[in-house]
């Protein structure tokens, strides 16, 4: 369980993050959505230590995250940062087996690197240069690389975190898919997942709970069908639209029919 | 033996740096064999089975001074040199998460030249009790900590919230080398004869004034930063994914850019002492070896310690032929080799470099 009490973040006078309290729970797929600029990032910079400022309480299974060493916080959850680039001719395998733990063999990581791969749909890339590939490629490659890091969603009955920032950012429609799924099915074998989505539509499909973050404070919390409303969609996105029911379990909105409020 | 996994170069890599070895071992033959004395191979092979043998009764005094009291320490001290500036080189380009970055360019190597005019300069006057206190190792300790300064000061300015901008890096280098060059030229410009004299001695730079004693002082330093390298290169792959995907792999990033820092510091400073300044190894050696083997720190690291001692100790045998028996400055030969490196990387970083 990641556990986030009144948590306030400040450049200089402003408030970034204001007295924001959540919780993310293994088994879960949770999803953070919001405005630009209404602070996502920076919950998400908070919760996986990134960002030291911070006040207020942040715990990870019942440990202050401040207490834990970087290696052991690196056993426990990995991060799938929004873009980054290598300065050097890195190969894929490579840069996916920077995610594997030095523990293991080196033909159990190869293994490992060549198993990741094959689940972000990359299955014969490893030979590729990084820095070659497409801009949702390179995602994928990092999300290959996050996945070896924490490769089984629970440890010793110790469930493991997915902190992923915007992981559909760049993908075509069918990565977008793939790449929600494999989180569900992490979250789904007992670990936790965080994501930060802009696209509604996807956080009403996969997500077990939505988190609306808007100017700093979390505006809404709680199921799809609770959060995603009218109301909420007006005062938080400032847009009126119609918010949909049709499918059978999640809620849905159509661009279409949206116009600025 | 496994099949080869594509995208693994390790495999590769331990090929090429036994290969390095071997040219290591070769080149350092040849380069005992290499001098005005004209000493022929066959003479020097003699001397040393001689000397393995411990036959030392039956070498001749010249031979001995020649082979022994020169070729060999200058080979030594080529190799450690080389290995040093081409580690260097290395892990400031991982540190910077920049191909560019190179003590020499950056400013490192004027910083740690103006810790070494220091004492020469300022030794004999009020730094006189420092001098007494540290003895013959001040020469080395000084161009480290002037070293170490500037690559702290580099640092500091050229990073912010860790990102490292290479256009800050590029230019506070220059501005730094020449702060301190400027300093370096004042001290010159008011020492007296006696200083100037050991000045030129100094600046003049390459491998002609190697000593055993010099050996012996370089190399717990040099031997040093060896023992860093375990230590930081999976750190330091972890850092080309930037500060903060390091620390999200769990690694520990202010010590391990204090420790790369300190290091590399280390290495220019002892180099620059001995050898004066030295440039270009530190960006062509690894350069050329991530296109062969990959950037993995683990495997480059090593290799480009080889490859540094062997470049600098063949650049060394072209000195002190071409023009003998007078004698080239060293730099003019990895200048002429590493210039133009240099710009093909500029040229085909064009895009990606904005300032």
């Amino acid at each position: 369980m990641l556990e986030v009490e009144a948590l306030t973040v400040r450049a200089g006078q402003r408030a970034i993050l204001d007295n924001v309290s959540l919780t993310v729970a293994p088994g879960e797929l949770t999803a953070v959505v919001g405005p630009n600029g209404a602070g996502k990032s920076t919950i998400l910079k908070a919760v996986t230590g990134e960002l030291r400022a911070a006040q207020g309480i942040i715990k990870l299974d019942g440990k202050s995250l401040a207490a834990y060493r970087p290696y052991e916080l690196a056993q426990r959850r990995a991060v799938l940062p929004q873009a980054s680039s290598l300065a050097f001719p890195f190969t894929v395998h490579e840069v996916v087996r920077l995610g594997t733990s030095g523990a293991l063999s080196p033909a159990d990581r190869a293994a490992r690197v060549a198993a990741a791969l094959i689940r972000v749909d990359l299955n014969g890339f490893g030979g590729r240069f990084f820095q070659e590939l497409s801009g949702g490629e390179q995602q994928r490659v990092h999300l290959a690389r996050v996945l070896c890091q924490v490769w089984e969603p629970i440890v010793d009955g110790v469930p493991r975190y997915l902190f992923l920032d915007e992981p559909t950012a760049s993908l075509d429609l069918r990565h977008q898919l793939l790449t929600l799924d494999t989180a569900r099915n992490f979250a789904r074998a007992g670990g936790g997942v965080i994501a930060i989505l802009h696209d509604l539509n996807l956080a009403a499909l996969y997500a077990d709970k939505i988190i609306v973050v808007s100017a700093g404070r979390i505006a809404a919390s709680g199921t799809p069908r609770e959060v995603l409303t009218d109301a909420m969609m007006r005062a938080v996105f400032g847009v009126s639209v119609h918010v949909g029911g049709v499918p059978a379990d999640a809620p849905f909105i159509l661009p279409h029919s949206a116009h600025a409020a | 033996m496994t099949a080869p996994v594509a995208g693994d170069r390790r495999g590769r890599a331990r090929v090429v740096t036994a290969s390095l070895v071997v040219l290591l071992v070769a080149v350092s033959v040849i380069s005992l064999c290499v001098g005005p004395s004209g000493m022929s191979t066959a003479e020097v092979a003699g001397l040393l089975s001689d000397a393995i043998a411990g036959r030392f009764d039956a070498i001749s005094t010249v031979n001995h001074v020649i082979l022994f009291d020169i070729r060999v320490p200058r080979t030594l001290l080529g190799a450690l040199v080389g290995a040093a500036l081409a580690l260097a080189g290395a892990m400031m380009q991982g540190l910077f998460r920049n191909p560019l970055a190179d003590p020499g360019l950056v400013g490192v190597s004027a910083g740690a030249a103006l810790g070494a005019v220091l004492v020469i300069v300022l030794g004999g006057a009020f730094l006189a009790p420092v001098m007494d206190f540290l003895g013959i190792g001040a020469l080395p300790i000084a161009a480290f900590f002037g070293g170490l300064g500037t690559t702290l000061l580099l640092y500091a300015i050229a990073t912010r919230r860790g990102q490292t901008s290479v256009g800050t890096m590029l230019l506070a280098g220059i501005a730094l080398g020449a702060i301190a060059g400027a300093i370096t030229a004042y001290l010159v410009f008011r020492s007296d004869d006696f200083q100037l004299r050991e000045l030129t001695f100094w600046s003049m730079g390459g491998l002609g004034g190697a000593t055993w004693h010099k050996i012996l002082l370089a190399t717990p330093f040099i031997v040093g930063v060896f023992l860093a390298m375990p230590f930081t290169a999976r750190g330091l792959d972890a850092l080309v994914l930037g500060e903060a995907e390091a620390r999200h792999l769990g690694f520990n990033t202010q010590f391990l850019k204090s420790l790369i820092i300190l290091v590399v510091a280390l290495a220019v400073g002892v180099s620059v002492a001995f050898a004066g300044i030295i440039g270009f190894v530190g960006i062509v050696v690894p350069h050329v070896l991530r296109l062969v083997i990959g950037p993995e720190h683990r495997t480059l690291l090593p290799a480009t310690a080889l490859l540094g001692a062997t470049l600098l100790i063949v650049a060394d045998m072209i000195c002190r032929t071409i023009v003998a028996p007078a004698e080239l400055p060293i730099g003019i030969v990895t200048a002429t080799i590493g210039a133009p490196f240099f710009l093909s990387i500029l040229l085909r970083k064009r895009g990606v470099i904005d300032l």
